[in-house]
């Protein structure tokens, strides 16, 4: 995070620590003892400082328009240098999401794959939860693959390449 | 805007294609996890979905690089 301040860097850490230390109180009857203890209540305090980062990080910022990440799919499609499969491949996506996605799944798709605005910032600017919009991001991504498959596409799974 | 490259965006826009656990349950799970793989033992089989949680969400993979290096030093 090289354009935040060193104090404005302590000052998310310090907040992130007492947020973290909350969590850890009022979740200590959920250990089970099934990882160490360090590790379960490390977890709080990395997740209370990278949800506070990212959002810092985005706080003066506009989220991009859901029409910026629609132009930029499309110019894609059609540059020149662009390999034609993979041309094809984005055309094919655009006219799926298009087709089988309703406006809200549309808009986080493309706010989340298209122009990388973070899960965290999006469900505080939408006032929903990270778990809430990745579930629409992920029955969006359900819609899309069967789709695709519907047009004939053939579709692994990037898991596969690291097995 | 950048154009970004073409492979990682569509695994983004596509996601890994495979049954996955949600944020909330990778949350839960992820001490676990992590110590599971600090052990050397199987975490993929004892938390099924997480590993391909954690392509589909950049903020939990984050969250799971950043508890790995963190854990690896206390083990």
């Amino acid at each position: 995070m090289p354009h935040l301040r060193r104090a404005e860097l302590d000052d998310i850490a310090l907040e992130a620590a007492d947020d973290a230390l909350m969590s850890v109180l009022r979740r200590l009857d959920d250990f089970r003892g099934l990882s160490r203890f360090t590790t379960w209540a490390y977890k709080f305090a990395l997740y209370e400082a990278a949800v506070k980062l990212r959002r810092r990080a985005w706080q003066q910022r506009e989220v991009p328009m859901e029409q910026d990440g629609w132009d930029l799919l499309s110019s894609m499609s059609l540059q020149p240098d662009q390999e034609v499969e993979q041309a094809e491949l984005l055309a094919t996506i655009q006219r799926a999401i298009d087709l089988v996605l309703t406006p809200h799944q549309r808009r986080v798709l493309i706010a989340l794959a298209v122009n990388g605005v973070p899960i965290d910032v999006l469900a505080e600017r939408l006032g929903t939860t990270r778990g809430a919009l990745y579930k629409t991001l992920h029955d969006a991504r359900r819609k899309l693959r069967r789709q695709l498959a519907t047009d004939g596409y053939s579709l692994g799974s990037p898991l596969e390449a690291s097995q | 805007m950048t154009q970004p490259a073409f492979a990682p965006l569509v695994e983004r826009l596509l996601g890994p294609g495979a049954t996955e656990i949600g944020c909330d349950a990778c949350f839960d799970e992820l001490d676990r996890y992590v110590d599971l793989q600090l052990l050397g033992q199987d975490a993929d089989a004892s938390i099924p979905g997480m590993r391909e949680h954690l392509v589909g969400c950049p903020a939990c993979r984050e969250e799971h690089e950043s508890l790995s290096a963190l854990a690896s030093q206390q083990a």
